[in-house]
């Protein structure tokens, strides 16, 4: 067979191995995804990173891939002399948008694709970011929430090219099987086999106050007047500012018994940590889409999730997990108290439903339609 | 193992006879039994010729249908997994009446549809026909172990275990005007090439639907081999092959037929006669062959190994006359031309008459593990690209073979590396043998260029993706798969087992491959059980007296071509496997043996 002329392709961005976070857990999945449909000959895919300095080799081979270790002048330079050289460039983050808006300058031929996730495009964009909204070929957008919110401060941007793409569960995550509380864990929190445990996983930023972690402490501080029986983990890092704060909130709705803070959680002890709960709670109000939620999904446990932000995507409208207001503590409360007192929850169910929604193969097509679209 | 024939034609109507006499032109490779299946109102024919191993009773025979007679299978090969899908199936309410892998196909193709395949474990050709939907579905194993060619035209289709079938109902098939061309540069057909025009192989790890009504046609991959990391350590990597690798063994030995080994003394068919031991107990079957001459037998390797497992071992012992007086009946055996497969010849006729019907071989190990002079090789192919094109040039002066090919190296690709390593005439003598422009064969090359992302592996990875998928896939397999056929020998592959494979790819290339000892993953895997003197020895390639022998044979009117190259086989210029490449490709004209 001949070679076939493949679609050279560039993907630019930021982090996907050197943080973890949604971005970076999108992004290595994008990553995987570019490096399979190479294998697959449809396309040849290439990488660069302004932060990363190797890709782990599960997800994208070396030889495809360029990091920059921070060095982002010279990442922003060799970025744009290379991407001429691609049929399509893909531009990771906003953040990007310079790079994105010089190549489409020189080289208008070459197709700009812009990936958009949450909060950094729900606002008014000035300067090259506005300027490589209107001239990009497609944006990418993680939810239906994001599109919307695109549209709506950037008027006139043509909404036909806005691509709705969602976040996948890693292809690599392991899946359980059986859905019992890992013991070591139990142990380790010392935690009775009778309680309930309700899960919160997020960084604990101070200046992002839109989680929802501090809602819920209200909330159940109203859910103790009518049980006790109950645990709240908060996992993931915490600045010492929002440790502060949080705390501050626990001593005042005397909350001390009912609610640990966890600290931040190795990736390998994750999953183990959504099987300890009874259910994955998360009222934010930013969430661009909500990786977490499907996570907490694949392991068979319920959601509560708000209903003001990508989390609408996340739990396909409320098909998947509980949609409440963030805003309202009561509404909180009531989800919280209807979910613990289920009977009976199908975790094998719930896995299988948000792996038709979300697998990474799934994934991997609307990766292939948007670059053969 | 079986073979397997087929037509769907509404223009011709196949009938009985013809399905028959396609079956039977492959009869060497199912002795056991036979069955066609005739559908008229789809102008559909199936053949099915069979070797039988597992089930051996009369309800193992094919083509099989299900209870309700919605599905209509021809199934070539063996899945090693069919028991745990079985059981997965009971579980599922499923019912069966034989105990044969073929009738859990069907039913797992009636529960899974055609994601079935990406449950098997095993390798395989298989047709199957679904009368509820009108769908034909022919689909190959993930390493493309067991063949299945096919023609698809004009809302035509005709499908085969051997390219011989189709020239049997139709002599006068055309052939591929381009063959000889390719057979000469790669000392066999890579696929999709075959012989015959519009004739290709299935790819390996696909499947292909059409849908009988439309003739609307989709092929999906179900199989890919990755290169998809996940073990970084070294102790990891070695305590799942040995698992693993122990488990395939194990798997490989399911049969209800007598089941021995090929036991050369290397290191991998030592390996897999120690893991095989303990599962057959004292019914350990191994069998070699030696030639003429002393000095190249192996017998010192192969005695540590029988001594340690007991093994019945047999050696058989070619001589120069038998060799020659085999000549035709290889050439016959050949469904399609290779430079090698001498060989598999004796050795599979002879594990026949050892009395076996199923042997292991230990191929596809050096194209995992990393066996060959090709992966030390790599790194100076590497530095020869940054060389100017006019250096390439000079390479043509050399007066031997060997060093003509650096000319391939002008490529600078992953299939120019192969060609150096493997290649057999560089075009311009080619051009000269079958009186054609070296534009053409250049042409032709082109047509054949390997994926781009071959070019972004790591040079090891490539080495291992182009020995494995063109070299392994288009001249070992194949040899290996005609060769034991007409025999009547099934040869089974634990090394290509999809588990093994799968693990293999999974680790890094820092772990897979070391420069200072070829396979040192499989040696420190089994270090307790394999003998230090069979991997710590002096190096000895696979060397036959093929050189001397091979002047036996020689074409009825010598033309001044053949009287070159035999004038070069004597004075060492060329290798005795190019001159037979050659002798091979002149199938118009007849053989003399001297």
């Amino acid at each position: 067979m001949r070679r076939k002329e493949l679609p050279s392709i560039l993907f630019l961005y930021l982090t996907g191995f050197s943080f973890t976070g949604g971005i970076e857990k999108f992004n290595r999945s994008f990553l995987k995804a570019l490096h399979e449909l190479s294998v697959d000959d449809l396309i040849d895919a290439d990488a660069f990173s302004s932060y990363d300095h190797q890709p782990d080799e599960k997800y994208f081979p070396r030889l495809r891939f360029k990091g920059f270790y921070g060095n982002r002048g010279f990442f922003v330079l060799y970025a744009i002399i290379k991407a001429l050289r691609y049929n399509t460039v893909i531009i990771g983050h906003i953040n990007l948008s310079l790079i994105g808006y010089i190549i489409k300058k020189i080289k208008p031929s070459v197709r700009i694709i812009l990936i958009t996730h949450g909060i950094e495009v729900w606002r008014e964009q000035t300067g090259s970011k506005k300027k490589l909204l209107l001239l990009a070929d497609n944006i990418v957008s993680v939810s239906n929430f994001t599109k919307q919110q695109l549209l709506q401060y950037n008027l006139g941007l043509d909404e036909q090219k806005i691509k709705i793409f969602p976040n996948t569960i890693d292809p690599y995550f392991k899946l359980p099987t059986l859905f019992t509380k890992p013991n070591y864990l139990l142990n380790r929190y010392n935690i009775p086999a009778n309680k309930k445990v309700l899960l919160t996983v997020t960084r604990m930023a101070y200046s992002e106050k839109y989680k929802g972690y501090d809602d819920v402490i209200e909330a159940l501080s109203l859910l103790k007047n009518t049980r006790n029986d109950f645990v709240y983990l908060i996992c993931g890092k915490a600045e010492n500012q929002e440790q502060e704060r949080i705390e501050a909130i626990i001593n005042q709705y005397q909350m001390w018994d009912y609610v640990k803070l966890i600290g931040y959680v190795n990736d390998n002890e994750l999953n183990d940590h959504y099987l300890l709960s009874d259910v994955f709670i998360m009222p934010s109000k930013k969430e661009g889409f909500g990786i977490v939620f499907i996570e907490a999904l694949a392991c068979g446990r319920p959601v509560i999730a708000g209903n003001k932000d990508g989390s609408i995507d996340a739990l396909q409208n409320g098909k998947l997990g509980r949609l409440v207001d963030p805003d309202n503590i009561n509404e909180l409360e009531k989800a919280i108290a209807d979910t613990l007192a289920l009977q009976h929850i199908n975790s094998f169910t719930l896995q299988q439903e948000v792996l038709r929604a979300f697998d990474f193969k799934q994934y991997k097509t609307r990766l292939k339609k948007l670059l053969f679209a | 193992m079986c073979r397997i024939a087929g037509i769907i034609s509404k223009k011709i109507k196949p009938n009985e006879a013809l399905i028959t006499q396609m079956r039977d032109s492959m009869q060497h490779g199912g002795p056991d039994g036979c069955g066609v299946y005739i559908n008229e109102e789809l102008g559909l024919a199936f053949g099915h010729r069979r070797l039988a191993l597992i089930d051996l009773s009369p309800l193992g025979i094919q083509p099989m249908m299900d209870k309700e007679e919605r599905i209509v299978i021809i199934f070539n090969g063996e899945i090693y997994n069919y028991q745990e899908i079985k059981d997965k199936l009971l579980a599922k309410g499923y019912s069966f009446k034989s105990s044969s892998d073929t009738e859990v196909i069907i039913y797992a193709y009636i529960e899974w549809g055609t994601d079935c395949f990406q449950h098997f474990n095993g390798m395989f050709a298989l047709v199957l026909l679904d009368k509820l939907t009108n769908k034909l579905i022919l689909a190959r194993d993930h390493a493309g172990i067991k063949p299945l060619y096919y023609y698809l035209k004009n809302n035509e289709l005709y499908f085969a275990s051997e390219v011989r079938a189709f020239k049997t109902i139709n002599p006068s098939w055309q052939e591929n005007t381009d063959w000889k061309k390719y057979f000469l540069l790669f000392g066999h057909l890579p696929e999709p090439v075959t012989t015959l025009q519009d004739i290709q192989p299935l790819q390996k790890g696909s499947f292909l639907e059409i849908d009988l009504n439309t003739w609307y046609t989709r092929q999906e991959t179900f199989h890919k081999l990755y290169y998809n990391y996940t073990i970084y350590k070294e102790e990891e990597a070695l305590s799942l092959i040995k698992e693993t690798l122990q488990k395939a063994v194990q798997r490989h030995l399911i049969s209800d037929a007598p089941i021995g080994l090929f036991l050369s003394g290397g290191i991998d068919s030592s390996l897999l006669t120690l893991i095989a031991q303990p599962f057959v107990n004292n019914n350990l079957h191994t069998l070699s062959i030696v030639f003429d001459n002393e000095k190249f037998s192996e017998k010192q390797y192969q005695n540590i190994i029988i001594q340690k497992t007991k093994a019945q071992h047999k050696s058989f012992l070619v001589t120069e006359n038998e060799f020659k007086q085999s000549i035709p009946d290889i050439i016959n055996a050949m469904d399609q031309p290779s430079n090698d497969g001498i060989n598999s010849y004796f050795i599979c006729k002879y594990a026949r008459q050892y009395g076996l019907t199923a042997v292991l071989s230990g191929l596809g190990a050096d194209e995992l593990f990393g066996g060959y002079q090709s992966f030390n090789r790599t790194k100076t192919v590497g530095m020869v690209n940054w060389l100017p094109e006019f250096m390439f040039e000079v390479a043509n002066i050399f007066p031997d073979d060997r060093r003509k090919k650096i000319n391939f190296l002008q490529l600078k690709d992953a299939l120019g590396e192969y060609l150096f390593n493997r290649g057999f005439f560089v075009p311009a003598q080619i051009a000269q043998l079958l009186d054609c422009t070296e534009r053409e064969l250049y042409n032709l090359i082109d047509d054949a260029r390997l994926p781009l992302f071959t070019e972004k592996l790591i040079p090891l990875e490539k080495v291992s993706y182009i020995e494995t998928n063109l070299y392994m896939q288009n001249q070992l397999l194949k040899d290996t798969d005609y060769m034991s056929m007409w025999h009547s020998l099934e040869v089974r592959v634990p090394f290509l087992d999809k588990d093994l494979m799968n693990l293999v790819y999974s680790i890094v290339p820092e772990v897979r491959y070391n420069a200072n000892q070829i396979k040192h993953l499989l040696i420190k895997a089994f270090k307790n059980e394999l003998p230090e003197a069979i991997w710590n020895r002096p190096k000895q390639g696979f060397v036959f007296p093929f050189e001397m022998w091979m002047k036996h044979i020689q074409l009825q009117d010598n033309d001044k071509r053949t009287k070159t190259l035999l004038k070069g086989l004597d004075n060492g210029n060329v290798h005795w496997s190019r001159y037979w490449c050659y002798i091979l490709s002149q199938t118009d004209k007849k053989l003399k043996l001297n």
